[in-house]
């Protein structure tokens, strides 16, 4: 029986366009989102692409700083009993560790110093969210980058 | 049929020769099979990340008290605006420097929940008003009520950030209070 050559070579270069197009769009994503139990974002309409941040995480259970730990959620609320001042205190202390750290290592003047990303799920109640912010703010973290997934 | 039979009638040449008399290089065939099984792999590697989450991001800020210069509306074409959402409804204010109380107090308005959803889109006609009046504007202070989640204040961020309008027949998006100052003051 005589041998069958396929010719490839159309198909070559479509596996190739496909490979590049897909390895460029893989390595544009620069923040990549754990799967998390009790972690679903809100969905948007935002176009602004994100960069690499500390990043403070609210599942349905726990709130934490670059994975780890600093805070209870209960129901939506955190559980543990505030500060005087409101703040949640590991959270604040956490934070303002890094801040003091950057600063000491001379990054206390870039530009996303006083960024952070806020990656909460999107049943969190509103007051966990504001106490959040407060926090950071008060740890010198003012401006805050919310993580959704887009539409 | 006047030449020899190792000669082609056309052009006088050898089978199997070029033009220049040369032997032809014999075909090669490579063989693909690796290479596809790799490209394949990697293929449906990047497709199934690629089906992945995207995230985005929405700026937002949280005040500071100082006792530096307010940083509200201070000129006639600025105001800023002042959304609250309660578990009743949306709540639109204005406030600025430069207008006074009686201006200000027009533009107040309550946006009601219907059948337990939110009206975002009668929050967009209103901020798109606000925003003809005072072009210049562009920050918006959100306050949401405890018990309000998340995904509602997202909602009401993508709300209040642009909206769409079609000008000389194409749409353009048009950029309404996109600078979000969640209401919290930090002492």
């Amino acid at each position: 029986m005589a041998s069958l050559a396929l010719n490839l070579t159309a198909l070559m270069d479509i596996l190739s366009n496909l490979l590049f197009f897909l390895l460029a769009s893989y390595t544009s994503q620069s923040v990549e989102l754990e799967g998390q139990s009790g972690l679903r974002l809100p969905s948007s309409t935002s176009q602004l692409a994100l960069a690499p941040q500390i990043t403070i995480t609210i599942t349905e259970s726990r709130i934490d700083v670059g994975g780890v730990a600093v805070g209870t959620i209960q129901h939506g609320l955190v559980v543990e009993p505030l500060e005087a001042n409101g703040n949640v205190g590991p959270l604040f202390e956490r934070l303002h560790n890094i801040k003091i750290s950057r600063e000491s290592a001379g990054r206390g003047d870039l530009a996303d110093a006083s960024v952070t990303l806020l990656l909460a799920d999107k049943r969190t109640d509103a007051e966990t969210i504001t106490t959040v912010l407060k926090t950071a703010g008060r740890a010198g973290f003012t401006n805050m980058r919310f993580g959704v997934i887009a539409k | 049929m006047d030449g020899s039979a190792d000669v082609s009638a056309d052009d006088g040449r050898k089978p199997g020769t070029n033009i220049f008399g040369e032997d032809t290089a014999a075909a090669v065939t490579l063989n693909l099979t690796a290479l596809m099984d790799i490209l394949s792999n990697l293929l449906f590697f990047l497709l199934a990340c690629f089906g992945t989450t995207i995230v985005m991001g929405i700026n937002a800020t949280v005040p500071i008290q100082s006792s530096y210069d307010s940083s509200l509306a201070d000129t006639r074409q600025t105001v800023t605006a002042h959304v609250s959402v309660e578990k009743g409804g949306l709540d639109v204010a204005i406030v600025g420097s430069a207008q006074s109380p009686e201006e200000l107090d027009r533009w107040h308005k309550r946006i009601p929940v219907i059948e337990g959803i939110y009206d975002y889109h009668a929050l967009t006609a209103m901020l798109f008003s606000i925003k003809k009046m005072y072009p210049r504007s562009d920050t918006m202070i959100l306050t949401p009520e405890a018990g309000i989640t998340y995904e509602t204040m997202v909602a009401t961020m993508d709300a209040a950030r642009e909206t769409e309008m079609i000008l000389s027949g194409t749409i353009r998006r048009l950029s309404l209070f996109p600078t979000v100052v969640i209401s919290t003051v930090i002492k």
